[in-house]
C-alpha cells in the first residue's frame, strides 16, 4: 500500500481518536460497570423495609391490589426471585404522559404485598438511580440526561469511532504480521505505548466493531423507525412490531381474580423451554379487552434479545402461550439475528461466565482509548537532547494531557463515590438521587481542575491514589457496617452483592498499583516527558 | 461451558507462545506445529461449546474468550518479564 495512503489514514484514525476517545472513555468505563448494574444496585440497596410475600400467595396478592388499585393493572410487574433492591414481591409505575419511554424512573413508583392479615399493604417508593446512573454515563457519554440530543451526539461519537477502527487497522496492515502481539518493554517508550494500543485495538477489534455499529443504531434509532414508519409501514409500525402473538381483542373487560396462578403461568413457558429461568412476570392490560402477561427470564445456553432477557407472551387467563418472538431459543432466524446484535451490545448469553469477559474488555476498551491519547502525546513531546536541560513541551500537549488525566480518573472516582454515596448518604439527604448526581459530577470536574492546576504528571499520581481510595471506600463501608453498626451503614451478604465488595477491592488494589507506578515513571522516567515531574525529582535528589 | 473454556485457553496459549513475539518463554515453540496444536485446540472449544449451547450463542462465547485471552496473553507476560527484571 502506498505510503501516503497510510499517512492519510493515520491521521484519520489520530484525529477521530483524539475527538471521541475521552467520550468513549466513559461509555467504556460505565459500560463495563453497567453489565453488573443489577449487582451494584443490589449491594446498595438499604434492608427492607416490607416483608416480602411467599409466591404461593402471589395469585391471591394481584387479585386483592388490583381490587383496591385498579390503575396498577394497565402495568405491574411480579418478582419471582428474591433481591435486595426488590423488597416486595409486586410493583407498578404510574408515568406522566409526557413522560420520556427511555426514562424508566419517571413517575411513581409502587409495591405492593401481603400483611400478616392477608391484607395488601401498598407504598410508595423511590428506587434507587445508582444504576441507571451509571448506564446513562454509559449511554450518553457522561452527560447527566438521556434524551434525544444527547443520544445524537453519542451517535455522532460512536461512528468517528468506527471510522477510528477501521483507519487504525488500514495504519496498521503492513506490519500486522510481524508485529502481531509484540508488546516490547522497553526504553522506548513510545513503541511500548504503540505495541499495546496495537495488541487491544487489533485482538479485540470485533468487540469493538460491534460497539461502534450497536451503538451508532441504539443512538439513532427512533429516527430510523420514525423513518422507517413513514416510508414502509404507513404508521403502522408500533401495532405490526408488538409482540402480542394472536391475542384477539375482547369486547369485555376480566376479573383479574379468575387470572391462572403465577406458577401455573411460568409453568407453561418452561414446558416449551426447560432451561428458560423467569424472573419477572409483567402484566399488560390485566383488565382490559387484550389483557397479556410477559414471563420475562434468562436462558444462559441462548442469547436473549433484550438487556433485561427475553419473554414469553401468555394468556394470563387462559394460559395459552401466545409467542414465542422474544423467548430465548426459541426464535426464528429472523428474529435471531435481530436479537444477536442486541445480545452482543447488553452481554445477554452465556450467563456469568460471559459477563466477566465483557466486563475485562470493556475495561481494556477504556485503556485503549487512555492510550490513544497517550500515543498522540508521546510521539508529539520535544526530546532532549544530550546534556541539555529538557526542553519545554508544548501547551497543546500538557493541556491534553490534563484533560485526559482529569477526564479519566474523575470519571473513575465519581462513579467509586457515587456508588458508596448510596449507601452512606441514605436517609441523611432528602433527594439521594440528586445527590448521586451532585457527589459523581462533583468529583468529575474537582479531577479535571485539579488535573489541569497541578499539571498532568503530579495529578496523575494524585488521581490515581483518590481513585484507589474512593473505590476501596466501596469494601471499606461494608467492612464498618459488619464493625460499627451504630454508623447506620448496612451490609447485603448475598453473592453478588458481596462480588460487588471483592471486585472493587481488587479494582483499588490494581489503581493503588498503577499510582506507585506513575509515581516512579515521574521521578526516574524520561525527563523530557509530560509524565515527569520535576519537583518530585528534586525531592529525591535533596533525600 | 467450564471445559470449552479451558480449551480455548490452551488453545490460545499455544497460539501465543508459538509467536515470534511471545515473551514468556526463551524461545517460541515452534511456528507450525504450535499452531496448529492452538487451533486444534480452538476447534475443539468451538466443538464443547456448541454441546448444550444454541449455535449463535457459542460462536459468540467462543470468539469472546479468543479475544480475551489473546489480549490478555501479551501484558501478563510482559508483566511478568518486567518484574523478572527488576
Amino acid at each position: 500500500m502506498r505510503t501516503e495512503f497510510i499517512r492519510i489514514y493515520k491521521s484519520v484514525h489520530t484525529w477521530t481518536g483524539i475527538l471521541s476517545g475521552l467520550a468513549l472513555f466513559i461509555a467504556f468505563y460505565a459500560g463495563a460497570l453497567t453489565v453488573f448494574k443489577e449487582e451494584i444496585v443490589r449491594w446498595a440497596a438499604p434492608p427492607a423495609a416490607i416483608a416480602a410475600t411467599d409466591l404461593a400467595q402471589a395469585h391471591e396478592l394481584i387479585a386483592r391490589t388490583l381490587a383496591e388499585h385498579p390503575e396498577a393493572a394497565r402495568d405491574f410487574k411480579l418478582h419471582l426471585q428474591p433481591a435486595e433492591h426488590l423488597p416486595a414481591p409486586m410493583s407498578w409505575s404510574i408515568k406522566p404522559p409526557d413522560a420520556d419511554e427511555h426514562d424508566s424512573l419517571a413517575g411513581r413508583h409502587y409495591l405492593a404485598t401481603l400483611d400478616a392479615a392477608g391484607l395488601p399493604a401498598v407504598s410508595e417508593t423511590q428506587p434507587s438511580q445508582l444504576g441507571e446512573l451509571i448506564d446513562i454515563l454509559h449511554r450518553v457519554v457522561g452527560l447527566p440526561f438521556d434524551n434525544d440530543p444527547n443520544r445524537w451526539l453519542m451517535g455522532v461519537i460512536a461512528v468517528l469511532y468506527a471510522l477510528a477502527l477501521i483507519s487504525g487497522v488500514i495504519v496498521l496492515l503492513p506490519s500486522l504480521v510481524k508485529d502481531l502481539f509484540a508488546l516490547r518493554v522497553g526504553k522506548n517508550l513510545k513503541r511500548m505505548w504503540l505495541d499495546a494500543h496495537n495488541v487491544v485495538g487489533f485482538i479485540s477489534l470485533p468487540f469493538h466493531v460491534v460497539f461502534a455499529l450497536t451503538a451508532a443504531v441504539f443512538a439513532f434509532h427512533d429516527g430510523l423507525y420514525a423513518l422507517q414508519d413513514h416510508l414502509l409501514y404507513d404508521g403502522r409500525i408500533k401495532e405490526m412490531l408488538r409482540p402480542v402473538g394472536g391475542a384477539k381483542p375482547q369486547a369485555r373487560s376480566f376479573d383479574p381474580a379468575t387470572m391462572l396462578p403465577p406458577a401455573e403461568l411460568v409453568a407453561r413457558v418452561q414446558a416449551v423451554v426447560p432451561d428458560f429461568v423467569p424472573d419477572t412476570l409483567q402484566y399488560l392490560q390485566a383488565t382490559g379487552p387484550r389483557p397479556v402477561v410477559r414471563v420475562w427470564g434468562h436462558d444462559p445456553q441462548a442469547i436473549s434479545p433484550r438487556a433485561p432477557g427475553g419473554f414469553a407472551v401468555v394468556d394470563p387467563y387462559g394460559g395459552r402461550l401466545l409467542s414465542t418472538d422474544y423467548l430465548p431459543g426459541k426464535q426464528d432466524a429472523a428474529s435471531t439475528t435481530v436479537s444477536s446484535f442486541f445480545a452482543l451490545h447488553f452481554a445477554t448469553f452465556g450467563g456469568t461466565p460471559v459477563r466477566w469477559m465483557y466486563f475485562l474488555l470493556g475495561l481494556a476498551g477504556a485503556w485503549l482509548f487512555y492510550s490513544g491519547n497517550l500515543l498522540w502525546i508521546e510521539s508529539r513531546r520535544r526530546k532532549q537532547r544530550a546534556e541539555n536541560a529538557a526542553p519545554e513541551q508544548r501547551r497543546d500537549f500538557r493541556l491534553l494531557g490534563a484533560l485526559t488525566i482529569g477526564t479519566c480518573l474523575g470519571c473513575i472516582s465519581g462513579i467509586s463515590f457515587a456508588i458508596v454515596a448510596a449507601k452512606g448518604l441514605h436517609g441523611r439527604v432528602d433527594d439521594l438521587n440528586a445527590w448521586l448526581w451532585y457527589v459523581y459530577y462533583a468529583c468529575f470536574f474537582a479531577a479535571i481542575g485539579w488535573a489541569f492546576n497541578r499539571g498532568a504528571a503530579r495529578a496523575a499520581v494524585d488521581l490515581l491514589w483518590l481513585s484507589a481510595g474512593a473505590t476501596l471506600a466501596i469494601p471499606l463501608s461494608s467492612l464498618l457496617a459488619l464493625l460499627w453498626p451504630a454508623l447506620g451503614l448496612w451490609v447485603n451478604l448475598s453473592t453478588a452483592s458481596l462480588g460487588v465488595d471483592v471486585t472493587a477491592l481488587l479494582g483499588s488494589l490494581a489503581l493503588a498499583w498503577m499510582a506507585r507506578e506513575t509515581a516512579r515513571r515521574a521521578r526516574i522516567g524520561p525527563q523530557d516527558s509530560v509524565w515527569s515531574d520535576t519537583q518530585m525529582r528534586n525531592r529525591d535528589t535533596v533525600s | 461451558m467450564g471445559a470449552g473454556l479451558a480449551l480455548l485457553l490452551g488453545g490460545c496459549l499455544l497460539i501465543y507462545l508459538a509467536s515470534p513475539n511471545q515473551r514468556w518463554r526463551a524461545r517460541p515453540l515452534a511456528g507450525m506445529p504450535g499452531r496448529t496444536a492452538g487451533a486444534l485446540l480452538l476447534a475443539l472449544a468451538l466443538y464443547q461449546l456448541q454441546h448444550g449451547m444454541q449455535g449463535v450463542a457459542a460462536v459468540f462465547t467462543w470468539s469472546l474468550g479468543v479475544m480475551l485471552a489473546l489480549t490478555l496473553l501479551p501484558f501478563l507476560s510482559a508483566l511478568f518479564h518486567v518484574y523478572r527484571g527488576r
